[in-house]
Parts: structure tokens; C-alpha cells; sequence
């Protein structure tokens, strides 16, 4: 008879992180929760910094929403978030208030477990999280963060476990090596220190370079850990986090089990590749095959791009290695949440200028005036005269909160309150929906696939118009001057596109790269037969890794779309023309 | 190296001869205005970066970026003017993996402002103009720094350059005035209103020293251009060498401007400018971090392509000349702007309808303009730059009237006939003229009051 593990899903976490997450959107996120409820997995991770934000900031939608999706579909299954001490899900400090009124109002909405986590184990940090956690009657369950510093033997990682396991409500610690810190040996070893010191339950969550994590989540599982977080193929950071597949596998026939329903979770993995995006893909499996840079994956993968982006891919490694200098000059932070990005982003600074600590991130800034909690070590002395040259950060939360908009109001606010600009999106596209819902009662929906369909028949028939009634609204699809030359019979002459004063020209404003959808997976803006409105997206121009986006500056129906995707274009490039 | 041309004119024509000669792709950027312009058919690509004002095309730090990412460029030479001196452009090249073909943004931000300049020069060992030690921020201030200098002073724009917000003044009287307009004037031009207060030399010669450097420690010193025949401060015929440069000015100038390029780790072409007294005493003015226009004048003298200096520095190569390069002869450009001198050099655009240029022994002529072509209104005058060379000055300014004399252009007002004038004037023969020499000279120069149709 083999013992049961807990499988913690992060499928959803690690799908839709930021920055890759705008590919995926909530409908999607909530198939795969009905999914992942059927598979097995106890509990359904669906909301942290990285997927808020990327909710937010990839697609203009709220993480809210995104939240109760997942809570319907998941059914009986509990879905947890996952919030960091003072910061939450944003970058900038809150009070306590707003990080009772998030866990308050996430439980409102059906999370049914809260799991809570401080970069430096701060526990009098943890402490408003928990008590909101209980408050909402979710389940709760604290993080012990390890890092590279002090060594895996050290007692204070028993004292930092004794001391956020004794939050009031506690039912399991969490051990989380974001960056393959300790050896799997190590990590074995600490599990049941752990349990002992704790009396808790251990969970594990590991990610790291060259494949180690799943072993080290399987040394940690022998040791006595009975939960495990993992995700379900295409999802697991590449591969650098365990994926329920391989651990399910591994541990088949042993003392151990992981409980899941393989037919299910192979059923799932395989639609989950199509919804990877492919730049994330090639990124951590870049960072994966890659050398072990002691950094967390996606800060590592995020690192090569950024490197490369500027030509000093060669560079990887002292950049690497300057961020584990930088993490050790400010008092030997962790590389989590929120530190992790900005001790990676103080190290490219330094290998691009060549120079230690002209300049400071305000959050190291914050970090090394203790707005985090005592640090594990020193702070260089380079490090603390950057941060007083760089002045005062700008102080938490309450008044911050308060010069939110008018008419913001409850979970809007939190968002504000964390995400001022990313959020303003979500509340101006929800307005202009409610606009364009008042504006054209009268019109009845048409189905996209229904155009598309009428395209096809008018691009490979004899007939140039097609014409249908569809619940009282008539579309009519008619060709363009030319058809795509992929239709055209050889032989024939492509009929001269004679200049038509009727259709409005959309001239690239800029020069850059054409792209016509926001991610090489996700669908086009517009298509040729689609009705557009003043402001809507028509394209975006990248250039100087900036994307533009390119919108319709008048209302009308797109009749041609002159570019391909990912061509060059210059200023005057002829876009689209425009039927008005 | 594929390099992109972010210029226009007979600068953009000049960087890609050059290119093409040391078989670098080329790709130019134009504005609809330029269509049909001489650097696109020359260059290998072209980029439409925007419509004629240069704000929304020449000057559009992201289309020109963009434009060389699209066509894979991994260096930009950005001529002079637009955003040649713009140290965002040189960090937004940097940011995307693109090689500037100049000096390091640090050192163009601080030569950028003339305060800073001249706070550099005198760390750097220069001697500079008796003046305020910074920017003033009143009339009070700026009294008493001029009076400290002695009048007449100069009120200048510390974000200035091409004569705009710059105002002489002649007693302390006028302070209060000119400071309030040049104020303004600096505000509406520079969006910085920042002034200082320099001595003005009266009578003094306008000097500058071509440098390259590689930023390894190679600094080469390229001779000296003598640039003092100006009209509101800009130039109009430049020479290399200065004439009538005392033997121990020169060598001084020299070895002062090669230490404080090393002091600087300057990379790149550069002109340290200088004005030079009646009794031989030199002050630094600034520190122009670019190509130059009058460039051309010291490839003759010295034989060196500063162009195909600029690019083989860019590329990480090491001078292969340092010190002080040798000179040989006498070199005169001749700006032919489409201006009318007789009108107080007022811009004239329109057709070429004939466009003869001269040719024969040792003339260059670096122009973008083709007979039949046009002078588009949006941009600045310059239509040629007719340089000559000869091994000795006298003969040089026998050659720059022939040049000149064979030279014809119609539909556009130019500078020529008033450069003929030049030419044949007799303190300029003896190159013993200084910055006052246009206004001095009105009565032996005709073209400065004779109307266009007489040209």
C-alpha cells in the first residue's frame, strides 16, 4: 500500500505569467481549470504577482475575473492563490489594510486557499495575510522561501520555519527553491527538520536549470514531503519545473504516489502545447539547457533575452554571476518575489555600464533601508551609497490608495492600488465595452467564423459576392480588387488594383516590423470583412522593442490587408484600405 | 559592419561614397521630400522614415532605429545636425545592439551643454574665454560677471549652438534687455533658458582643431581649419591650414587639444573650436561632437578619409596614425548655400534648372543636388561644398576663383557670386581677415547689397 501526494497544480500560474501570459486568455484559462479539476489535482494554483500581472497587462483583463472562472470551472476542486507579503501582486508597498481587503475579497470570490510568501520569511510581514486568510475561511498555508544564503544546514531556516508555521490557522509549510538552490541531498535532508520543527505538513516546490528539479522534488517526496506543486507538460516552465507526468511516472509502483488520472493529464498536456507561447518555450529552454546561473529560471531566461536583445549575449554568465554579487551586496536577499527581478535588473545595469552602483532599482533601494525585514547579511558599502544618493522610496499604501479615481471601488481599487497604469487599461476597455454595448443594442451579433467562412467561399469561387441572412442581420462578403495571390490561377494577370476614392488608405505612421496579432499565437486583430471602429487595434509596429499599436482612424470595414506578418514596413506603407 | 545613413544631403551622399568604397552596405533613410534624392539611389536600401519636417522624420529617433533594425543594420553614422549630436539617439543605439559611429553619449551629454564644456576644457587644461563660471540665473549675476569680463560680452545659450540665443552686449545698459531676449530665445529653441556670460574678442579669428580618436588611447590631431568668414555665425568659407597661424600657436593649440582628448577618452571625430587673438592667445569654445561640414578641407591637406576614420574606429580598430599629423598644401571650402546675400542671406528653395559644377585639378565638390533637381524649403541651404586644393595658399585661392567662376546654378538664389567677391578681395588673398570680415569688407564685397537678378 503506497502513500498518497498531494499534487498542487501551477498550470495556470505558469501559463499565464507575465510576460508571456497575454496569449492566453480567461475562457482558455477556465477550459483548462475543468481540466485540471478533472485530472486530480487537489489544488488549483491560479493567481500570483506573475499571473495577475500578466492577466492584466496581457490582455486588459481582470485577475478577479480570472479567479472566479477558474473557481466555476474547477467545481469541488479548491483553487488557492498566491500573494506576497507587502508588495501582493504588484511591485509597490501596500499596507495592511489592502492586503486584508485582497485576501478578504479573493476568498469572497471562491479562493479556498490562500498561500502566502515574504522574499526574507518575514513573519511579522505574513502576519495580515494569514489572519485574512483565516477570516475568509481559506485554507492557509505559508511559505518557506530558501535561497542560496545562509547554507542549507544553518538553524535559521529552522527558526524562520517554526516561526511562520506558528501563524494562528497554518495546516502546511510550503518549501519553495525557486533557482535549484540546494542539492537534492540538501533539500531531502531539510524536509524532515522541517516536519519535525513544524509539526506541519511539508509541500514542495522546485524549479531549477538542467532538469534538477524533479529530481529534487522526488528526494524531497522520499524525505517525507506529501504535497508537490507541478504542472502539466508544456506548461512546466519548459520543463523546469517537475511536470505531473514525470513525477506521476516516476514515483509509479514505489511507496509514494502521486494522485492523478494520467489519461487525463496526457489528454491535457497535449492542447496545453498549442497554447504555450513559442517565445517562452525557446526562452526556458534556453535558461534550461543553459548553463546553472543560481538564478531562478525565469529570471534566467528573461536575463539571455535581455542580453541578447542588446548583443552581449556573451555576457550571460558575469551577468549571472553579478546578480548572485548583487544579491550578496544587498544584504544577501533572496531572488524571489519582488527582489529576484530587481537584483537581476541591477546586475544587467552594471554589466552593460561596466560600473558597480552608479544607479539603484528602487526596490533594492527599499530592500537595503529595511523596508523588507532584517537582511540575511552585510550590505556593501557601494550598495548602501547608491541607495542614499538615490534617496527615499515612495512610502506604502494608504495615501496612495486614496488618490485612487473616483468611482474605483473594491476589488478595482486593489488593482489601482497595485497596478496604477496596467489596471487603467483594464477599467478603460470594460468602459469601452459597456459604451459599444449601449451603442448597438440594435445590432445583432455576427459570428466571426460565419465571415470567415463567407471569405473562403468568395475567395475560391467563381461568384465575387456572397450574400446571407443570419437572425435579421444580411452579411455580404465581396471580393477586393485583387484576390490573395495564393488564389490566383497562374497564368492570369492580376487584375490592376485601380485606386477606389472610396476606400480609406492606412499608412504605417512609423517604421518597424508589422505585426498583425499582439503574439505569434494568438488570432489577428482584423481580418479582411471585419467591421472596425474608431480607436479599435488594427496591427501593432515594433520598433525599438516597442510595440505600437496602430489604430483605425476611422470606422469601417476592413477590405485588404497589404502586409504580411512580420514584414518591414516603412512610413507610408500601405496597411489596409478601409471601407467606410 | 551594414551601415545606416541617418542624414540627408550631401552628408548622407559623402558617408556613403565612403562606405561604398571600403565595401560596407549601405542603407539611407529620407523623408517624402527626398524621394528622388542622390543618397537613395546610391545607398544599397533606402527607408521612408516620415513626411519633410525633419521633427517627424530626420529627427524621429524611432523610425530611424527602426528602420535599421528592419533592414539589419548594425551601425549608424548620423552625418552632422539632426540627431548627430544627440546623446539619447547614441543610448537608443546602444540599447538595441547598434554601433553610433561617434563619441560616447557621456561625452556628447557634456559637451553638449557649453557650461559643462567649458568646465571639462579647463579640467582638461584648456584655457577658455573670461566669463560667469556656469550658468547665471539673473540679470544680477550675469552684471556681475560681465563686468568682471569687461564688456562687450556675449550672453549665450547654454543648450545653444548655431547663433541662436546669443546676444551681444555692449554696455552694462543693455544687459537687462538682452538678457530678457536671449532668454527666450533659448527657451522657444531649446527649451532650456539657461545662460552665460562670455568675453566677446573683438576682432578675433575663429580656429578649430580636427581630432580623431579611438578610444583606446590613440588620439590623432588632424591639422587646424581657419572658419572665420561667417554671417550670423554661420560659416561660409573655411581653410585648412589656418593662414597666418604663428608657428607657437599652432604647436600649442596642437598638443593641448591632443591631452585634453586623452583626458576625455574621446572617441571618434571631433573639432575642439577656438578663438584666437590679435597677439596669438587662444580660448576654447566648444567642442563640436560630430562630422563637420568643413571636414573636407582637412582630407585635403592630410590625405586621410575622416569618414573612413570614423567607421574603422567604430569597428574597435586602433588608429594606426597617432600624434600630430603631417599637412601638406592649402585647402578652401566655399559653402554654395540657397541663400541670398543681398537680402540678408535669406533661404531660397526651388528648381535646379541648371546645375554646372567645376571640375579640373585639384577640385571636390560634395554635393547631393543634380541639374533639374530640386531644393526642398525643409531643410537647411546647403546645396554644395566646393573645396580646392593647391600646395601652396596663394595658388589655392587662384584655383577657388576658377572653380567658382566655372560654376553656375539657376533657379535658386546662391551664395556664388558673393564667394566670387571673396575670392577676389584682397585681405582674404592676404588671409589676414577674422570674424568681422563680412561686415567689414560690405563695401568691397557687391553681392551683400546687389539684388539677385543681378547675380
Amino acid at each position: 500500500m503506497s502513500t498518497a501526494v498531494r499534487y498542487i497544480d501551477t498550470t495556470l500560474r505558469d501559463l499565464a505569467a507575465h510576460p508571456w501570459g497575454g496569449s492566453v486568455d480567461t475562457e482558455e484559462i477556465a477550459e483548462i481549470a475543468a481540466g485540471l479539476a478533472a485530472s486530480g489535482a487537489a489544488v488549483i494554483e491560479v493567481l500570483d504577482a506573475f499571473s495577475a500581472r500578466g492577466a492584466l497587462e496581457g490582455r486588459a483583463e481582470s485577475p478577479w475575473d480570472r479567479l472566479r472562472a477558474t473557481v466555476r470551472a474547477a467545481g469541488s476542486v479548491p483553487v488557492g492563490i498566491v500573494v506576497a507579503a507587502r508588495t501582493l501582486f504588484g511591485s509597490r508597498p501596500q499596507d495592511s489594510g489592502i492586503a486584508r481587503a485582497l485576501v478578504l475579497g479573493a476568498c469572497e470570490s471562491g479562493a479556498r486557499r490562500v498561500r502566502i510568501v515574504d522574499a526574507l520569511n518575514q513573519v511579522d510581514a505574513l502576519r495580515p495575510l494569514a489572519e485574512a486568510a483565516v477570516e475568509g475561511g481559506a485554507e492557509l498555508v505559508p511559505t518557506l522561501m530558501l535561497g542560496p544564503v545562509p547554507s542549507a544546514d544553518d538553524a535559521r531556516w529552522m527558526e524562520e520555519a517554526r516561526a511562520i508555521a506558528a501563524l494562528p490557522g497554518a495546516s502546511a509549510i510550503c518549501l519553495v527553491d525557486r533557482a535549484g538552490h540546494l542539492r537534492p541531498a540538501e533539500l531531502a535532508a531539510l524536509v524532515p527538520q522541517v516536519i519535525d520543527a513544524t509539526g506541519l505538513p511539508v509541500e514542495i516546490s522546485v524549479v531549477g536549470p538542467g532538469a534538477l528539479a524533479p529530481v529534487a522534488a522526488l528526494s524531497a517526496i522520499a524525505a517525507g514531503a506529501s504535497a508537490v506543486q507541478a504542472a502539466v507538460g508544456a506548461a512546466a516552465l519548459g520543463g523546469a519545473r517537475p511536470t505531473v507526468e514525470t513525477l506521476r511516472a516516476a514515483l509509479a509502483g514505489g511507496d509514494q504516489e502521486l494522485v492523478c488520472d494520467r489519461a487525463r493529464v496526457q489528454e491535457l498536456g497535449a492542447t496545453l502545447w498549442s497554447l504555450v507561447p513559442a517565445d517562452r518555450l525557446r526562452q526556458t529552454q534556453v535558461a534550461q539547457a543553459g548553463p546553472v546561473l543560481g538564478l531562478p529560471l525565469d529570471l534566467a531566461a528573461g536575463l539571455h533575452s535581455r542580453l541578447a536583445r542588446l548583443g552581449l549575449s556573451s555576457r550571460l554568465i558575469d551577468a549571472a554571476d553579478e546578480a548572485v554579487r548583487v544579491a550578496a551586496d544587498c544584504g544577501n536577499v533572496t531572488l524571489a518575489y519582488p527582489l529576484g527581478a530587481a537584483v537581476v535588473a541591477q546586475a544587467v545595469q552594471h554589466v552593460i555600464d561596466d560600473e558597480r552602483w552608479t544607479d539603484i532599482e528602487p526596490v533594492l533601494v527599499a530592500a537595503v533601508n529595511g523596508e523588507f525585514g532584517p537582511l540575511r547579511g552585510p550590505i556593501a558599502d557601494a550598495a548602501r551609497a547608491a541607495a542614499e544618493r538615490a534617496g527615499q522610496t515612495t512610502a506604502a499604501g494608504a495615501d496612495t490608495v486614496d488618490e485612487a479615481p473616483a468611482g474605483l471601488a473594491g476589488e478595482d481599487r486593489l488593482l489601482w492600488a497595485m497596478f496604477p497604469e496596467a489596471s487603467q487599461r483594464l477599467f478603460d476597455r470594460r468602459r469601452s465595452l459597456v459604451d459599444d454595448a449601449a451603442g448597438d443594442t440594435a445590432a445583432p451579433a455576427v459570428d466571426r467564423a460565419l465571415i470567415e467562412t463567407l471569405v473562403d467561399v468568395v475567395e475560391n469561387a467563381a461568384q465575387a459576392e456572397v450574400s446571407v441572412e443570419v437572425g435579421g442581420a444580411r452579411v455580404t462578403v465581396r471580393r477586393a480588387g485583387s484576390a490573395p495571390v495564393g488564389a490566383r490561377p497562374t497564368g492570369e494577370a492580376a487584375p490592376a488594383a485601380a485606386p477606389d476614392d472610396s476606400l480609406v488608405r492606412v499608412e504605417s505612421p512609423i517604421v518597424g516590423t508589422f505585426y498583425a496579432a499582439p503574439s505569434p499565437e494568438a488570432p489577428a486583430f482584423v481580418a479582411v470583412g471585419d467591421r472596425v471602429s474608431v480607436g479599435q487595434t488594427l496591427c501593432i509596429i515594433e520598433a525599438m522593442k516597442i510595440f505600437n499599436e496602430i489604430v483605425a482612424e476611422s470606422d469601417g470595414v476592413i477590405r485588404s490587408i497589404d502586409v504580411q506578418n512580420s514584414e518591414a514596413v516603412e512610413f507610408g506603407t500601405l496597411l489596409f484600405t478601409l471601407e467606410p | 559592419m551594414k551601415l545606416l545613413v541617418a542624414n540627408r544631403g550631401e552628408i548622407a551622399v559623402r558617408v556613403i561614397r565612403t562606405a561604398r568604397e571600403m565595401g560596407i552596405p549601405t542603407v539611407a533613410v529620407y523623408s517624402t521630400a527626398d524621394v528622388d534624392s542622390l543618397a537613395v539611389d546610391l545607398a544599397d536600401e533606402a527607408v521612408c522614415i516620415g513626411p519633410p519636417p525633419a521633427n517627424e522624420s530626420y529627427l524621429v529617433i524611432r523610425n530611424v532605429i527602426g528602420a535599421a533594425q528592419i533592414t539589419g543594420c548594425t551601425a549608424v553614422h548620423p552625418g552632422y545636425g539632426f540627431l548627430s549630436e544627440n546623446p539619447e539617439f547614441a543610448r537608443a543605439c546602444a540599447e538595441n545592439g547598434i554601433t553610433f559611429v561617434g563619441p560616447s553619449p557621456d561625452v556628447m551629454s557634456r559637451m553638449g551643454d557649453k557650461v559643462d564644456a567649458k568646465i571639462a576644457a579647463q579640467e582638461a587644461g584648456l584655457p577658455v574665454l573670461p566669463g560667469s563660471d556656469g550658468p547665471v540665473s539673473s540679470v544680477d549675476e550675469a552684471r556681475a560677471a560681465a563686468d568682471a569680463a569687461g564688456y562687450p560680452v556675449l550672453l549665450k545659450a547654454a543648450a545653444g549652438g548655431g547663433g541662436r540665443g546669443m546676444r551681444r552686449v555692449e554696455s552694462a545698459d543693455d544687459l537687462a534687455t538682452a538678457f530678457d531676449v536671449a532668454q527666450r530665445e533659448a527657451l522657444a529653441a531649446f527649451s532650456d533658458g539657461s545662460l552665460y556670460v562670455e568675453k566677446l574678442l573683438e576682432g578675433a579669428r575663429h580656429v578649430e582643431v580636427q581630432i580623431l580618436a579611438d578610444g583606446l588611447g590613440g588620439v590623432l590631431v588632424c591639422g587646424d581649419r581657419e572658419c572665420s568668414i561667417q554671417r550670423r555665425h554661420q560659416k561660409l568659407v573655411e581653410e585648412a591650414p589656418a593662414p597666418n597661424l604663428p608657428d607657437a600657436t599652432r604647436t600649442a593649440m596642437h598638443e593641448a587639444c591632443l591631452r585634453a582628448a586623452k583626458t576625455w577618452n574621446y572617441t571618434s571625430a571631433g573639432t575642439m573650436e577656438f578663438l584666437v587673438d590679435a597677439t596669438g592667445n587662444f580660448y576654447f569654445l566648444e567642442l563640436n561632437a560630430r562630422l563637420q561640414v568643413e571636414h573636407p578641407v582637412t582630407e585635403l591637406v592630410t590625405g586621410l578619409d575622416l569618414v573612413a576614420e570614423q567607421l574603422r574606429v567604430a569597428q574597435g580598430e586602433v588608429l594606426s596614425l597617432t600624434g600630430i599629423a603631417p599637412v601638406n598644401g592649402a585647402a578652401i571650402e566655399c559653402r554654395i548655400n540657397a541663400e541670398d546675400p543681398s537680402r540678408d542671406f535669406m533661404p531660397s528653395a526651388g528648381p535646379l534648372n541648371v546645375f554646372r559644377l567645376a571640375l579640373g585639378p585639384g577640385v571636390r565638390v560634395d554635393t547631393y543636388c543634380r541639374e533639374g533637381g530640386v531644393v526642398p524649403p525643409y531643410y537647411d541651404s546647403l546645396v554644395a561644398k566646393l573645396c580646392v586644393w593647391a600646395p601652396d595658399r596663394p595658388h589655392t585661392v587662384r584655383r577657388m576663383a576658377r572653380a567658382l567662376g566655372e560654376t553656375e546654378i539657376q533657379g535658386v538664389a546662391t551664395t556664388i557670386g558673393l564667394l566670387r567677391d571673396i575670392a577676389a578681395e584682397r585681405d582674404f588673398g592676404a588671409g589676414t581677415y577674422t570674424t568681422s570680415y563680412l561686415p567689414e569688407h560690405v563695401a568691397v564685397l557687391p553681392s551683400l547689397s546687389r539684388s539677385a537678378a543681378q547675380v
